[in-house]
């Protein structure tokens, strides 16, 4: 698909402004309704969804050329999907296409921005996002009695993923994760310095080509070591090899689950045993690539004709993505495991969560943005009470803790693997 | 129309640089919206110069003096999801009120809140419930800007049986005129509160919209107080489920029906004897199609639902209107729903029997309107083709001769769709009712758009000679005073007085007026 294919979308957006707050029947507090992050910053109706349909319809009629200010109003957004959940409430429309769609147009006109060209730089060379060495990849596993594939062969991979293996602070989590299988029997690997890159974050920042190499490289990667399940704690790599890799025809044969999905297995099968209190109040933030991005990928292939005068349907009859088939429910089930834990809710969750604030490249290139995002849901943790926030992505608590640490802000933030070995 | 570089500055002074842009892809963001191409040829009308984002009245009452001192043409949108919110044949300033978002203040004793532009139905009813009390609905649905609903544009809803129409709901008023100087309208303009639109202080409602509003040709309404009425309800409205079809528990006070009639004069009579009685929360004249295309996730499945029904079906649900009451109290409640049986027993009307997804679907929607939004789905993208205010027995007459006149021979050439004669609907507070019938049209089918404008002109020329109303949405859809040129001959030519009016307030004629009046030259 390309930008021109949806050009029938971006002409039937009627500027309604429904993706820029969450569904109107789940707001219940006026301070937290907005859902899209970059028009609540921004407030210029291009930083919406519909903006960017308007701008993707302008730049194929050739009434805009590329400039600075155009790039930072496509690019400045984590892409985060919450507006394609608002807008098909009443419509049958792909704004989070579109604006995917137009990215990668920027990226094939050659309009690049200038925070991505060093992480892109270090992807094509290291292999990861975090521009370092790809040596060092499994250095947060040294010490761990894994096993680590160099040629051999395993049922079970622990897909640690670029943000997990290289920040250092985030070690604990995936420790403790490969830990957890070990301990329940699960003989689980890791490919160590072999492992590369999902190629999710860099689609989403427009480099689509970077998502097909990756796509290629990781299926043939988990084919030869006879990998039949794949176990990542990393909510945006769980998306990329399970709904990108899907979208983009390249849907491996192999079981994936985040870790959340494999430890409530273990969890309700009872090889997991919660014993341990953990008297602490938390909210649980969902991860975008975990929540309303990691719904399936439905693929169609029609046509568009005409009803009873002029009603628009499909042959085939076409599903849409609406975002409610992602996991939100499992790690909630988790927490209400943990003995002693009170979880409570914040007020924009599941498939219309607030963003964390650092997908879509937002981190890398605006990072300003990004904690403004993470502090905004930091006060609603907050207000609803938590004295810590939970989530369930290496990416996403990067960013509260950054957030937290610029705005002195008192909440404690955790990954939810964290908690559970606190309950083990 | 460019800026100049002074312009701009004198602009940025006042919003500062964040709050102003002239980046063309912006800019684009504020000259497109839906029935842009019936209008004016193409999804984009004149591109705007630059787009300002005031966060307060004086920052508004700033951007007005310097375009009166700069002749820029300016207009003011909250939302912006209405055709004449930014859509104009010249270009002009959109001053954009999105940081104006403020719930001031809710008087629960006096039953009113004080609020600012971008504040929507959704918004304040979502606060107000918890104190017992909602808003007007406006038909566009919870997104809609109660200030510009109930000062600026026509604002007509689903609850309005028992809350009165968006115009009739404004208290004291906060008004920057068109030329920059600040008019508290009301109760405000002699520092004694809120609570009164006309007095003691000025009483200027009629001029600030009169009937269908000026549509932002007439300065900028920058704080409202609107009236409340009472919410018999939860705190909170529950929705259950998942996206698109979420589950709605409709709230024990509240009873939800969707009634049949059995020809034009059975359905005139009946709802004005349920009016009548005072009992009614909210009432919808549709067809039985609207409440499936609500429970429904895509036009894919409404078609699947409904392409085998026999043409006799449609004819028998033609007359249709879902219907709520509420009750501030079980006994209530008891006596509301057997004075309800009663009346459709005497009437002999037939309640359509329903399931809880739909009941709960039409109970939202006649909270909050937010149906309207899924007739842009049926084929991108619609426009009214009459929207009339009327007594009860013209808006069955207005439906017949649109239908009967005008909309058979535009859906025998199969390029729009018009519904026959079930039109959108619903009774107004004070006696009235409102009909609408929607026209869906196809918008990249240039046919289609040509037989969208063909249909409106023919209704903007008959409506007036047929001594039932003006056309185009009683002239606030018009453009460039199209319609109210074809009424002003059989309406004692009241846009002189318009002209006058917009004279007067507006000696620059910079606040811009594609969608009001303009003086003659």
């Amino acid at each position: 698909m390309a930008l021109k294919d949806f050009e029938k979308d971006m002409m039937r957006d009627s500027r309604c402004s429904y993706c820029k707050v969450i569904p109107h029947v789940m707001m219940t507090d006026t301070r937290f309704i907005d859902v899209c992050p970059s028009v609540a910053r921004f407030n210029f109706h291009g930083f919406s969804a519909g903006g960017r349909m308007v701008a993707g319809l302008s730049l194929l009629r050739n009434r805009i050329e590329y400039t600075d200010g155009f790039l930072d109003m496509i690019f400045q957004c984590q892409m985060d999907g919450a507006c394609d959940v608002s807008c098909k409430i009443d419509r049958d429309l792909e704004p989070l296409q579109v604006m995917q769609e137009l990215r990668i147009k920027c990226i094939e006109d050659g309009q690049l921005i200038a925070g991505h060209m060093p992480v892109l730089e270090g992807l094509r060379k290291e292999d990861n996002m975090l521009q370092r060495k790809k040596a060092d990849r499994g250095k947060w596993a040294d010490g761990l009695d894994i096993k680590e594939l160099a040629g051999g062969k395993a049922e079970v991979l622990f897909h640690a993923g670029c943000r997990y293996s290289f920040d250092e602070e985030l070690w604990p989590t995936v420790k403790t994760g490969i830990n957890i299988l070990k301990e329940a029997g699960v003989d689980a690997a890791i490919m160590g310095k072999d492992e590369a890159c999902c190629g999710g974050r860099a689609y989403e920042m427009g480099y689509e080509a970077e998502l097909i190499k990756y796509a290629d490289h990781n299926i043939q990667a988990w084919k030869t070591a006879g990998v039949k399940t794949i176990v990542t704690p990393c909510s945006c790599c769980y998306q990329t090899f399970k709904v990108l890799y899907d979208k983009i025809g390249k849907k491996p044969e192999i079981e994936i689950y985040h870790f959340t999905e494999y430890l409530d297995k273990l969890i309700k099968e009872g090889t997991l045993k919660l014993k341990k209190k953990v008297p602490i109040k938390v909210t649980y933030h969902d991860p975008c690539h975990l929540g309303r991005l990691s719904e399936p990928w439905i693929h169609w292939s029609g046509k568009e004709i005409k009803v009873a005068g002029q009603m628009i349907v499909h042959d085939p009859a076409k599903k849409y993505r609406r975002g409610a088939e992602g996991v939100y429910d499992i790690p909630r089930d988790i927490l209400k495991a943990i003995p002693g834990l009170n979880l409570v809710e914040m007020y924009r969750i599941r498939e219309y969560a607030w963003c964390c604030g650092s997908g879509g490249g937002v981190k890398e290139a605006y990072p300003e943005f990004a904690l403004w995002t993470a502090a905004e849901r930091l006060k609603e943790a907050k207000d609803v009470g938590a004295d810590a926030l939970v989530s369930a992505c290496g990416w996403c608590k990067r960013n509260f803790t950054d957030a937290v640490k610029e705005t002195g802000k008192k909440i404690e933030v955790y990954d939810i693997v964290d908690l559970v070995q606190e309950a083990l | 129309m460019t800026l100049s570089s002074e312009a701009y500055r004198a602009l940025e002074d006042v919003v500062g640089p964040e709050n102003i842009s002239e980046e063309p892809a912006i800019l684009d963001g504020y000259c497109f919206i839906w029935a842009n191409e019936v209008h004016f040829g193409d999804k984009f009308s004149a591109r705007p110069p630059a787009v300002v984002l005031p966060g307060n009245t004086k920052e508004v009452q700033g951007i007005v003096k310097v375009c009166n001192r700069f002749n820029i043409k300016y207009r003011a949108h909250a939302s912006g999801w209405e055709v004449p919110a930014i859509s104009a044949k010249e270009p002009f300033l959109p001053v954009d009120l999105r940081r104006m978002n403020r719930i001031l203040e809710i008087d629960r004793k006096n039953k009113f809140a004080v609020v600012e532009p971008y504040v929507s139905v959704q918004f304040l009813l979502t606060e107000t419930i918890k104190q017992g009390l909602r808003p007007a609905s406006v038909g566009c649905g919870p997104s809609a800007s109660i200030i510009a609903s109930s000062t600026s544009h026509f604002g007509c809803g689903t609850s309005n049986v028992s809350t009165d129409y968006g115009g009739r709901t404004p208290l004291g008023i906060e008004w920057v005129l068109p030329d920059g100087n600040i008019l508290r309208v009301g109760s405000l303009g002699t520092d004694s509160g809120w609570f009164s639109g006309d007095g003691p202080g000025p009483s200027l409602r009629g001029i600030m919209r009169g009937l269908s509003g000026p549509n932002g040709g007439l300065g900028i309404i920058t704080r409202t107080a609107v009236k409340l009425t009472p919410w018999y309800g939860p705190a909170s409205i529950k929705a259950r489920g998942k996206p698109n079809l979420y589950d709605y528990d409709v709230p024990e006070n509240l009873r939800v029906y969707q009634l049949i009639f059995q020809s034009r004069e059975h359905m005139t009579d009946s709802l004005m004897s349920i009016v009548e009685e005072g009992i009614a929360h909210g009432l919808q004249r549709c067809g039985v199609a609207v409440s499936v295309m609500l429970v429904t996730e895509s036009n894919d499945e409404f078609w699947d639902t409904v392409k085998d029904s026999p043409p006799e079906m449609a004819e028998m649900y033609k007359f249709a209107a879902s219907f709520m009451v509420d009750a501030a109290s079980p006994g209530e409640l008891k006596y509301r729903e057997q004075l309800v049986e009663k009346l459709l027993d005497k009437y002999e009307v037939m309640s359509f029997p329903m399931d809880d997804k739909m009941m709960g679907a039409l109970f939202y929607n006649l909270v909050t309107g937010q149906g309207t939004q899924r007739i842009f789905r049926v084929s991108g993208s619609f426009l009214s083709a009459v929207g009339a205010q009327e007594a009860w027995d013209t808006m069955g007459h207005i439906s017949r001769r649109c239908a009967e006149e005008i909309w058979a021979k535009y859906e025998a050439a199969g390029k729009i769709g018009l519904a026959g004669e079930s039109p959108w609907g619903t009774a107004l507070g004070d006696w009235g009712s409102h009909v609408e019938s929607v026209c869906v049209y196809d918008q990249l089918d240039p046919e289609s758009v040509q037989a969208t404008r063909d249909v409106i002109a023919e209704v903007d020329e008959l409506l007036p000679k047929w001594s039932l109303g003006m056309g185009s949405f009683e002239g606030c859809l018009s453009p460039a005073e199209a319609a109210q040129k074809k009424a002003a001959p059989y309406c004692l030519d009241f846009m002189s007085y318009e002209k006058k009016v917009k004279k007067l307030f507006d000696p620059n004629l910079v606040s811009e007026s594609t969608w009001y009046v303009t003086p003659d030259k």
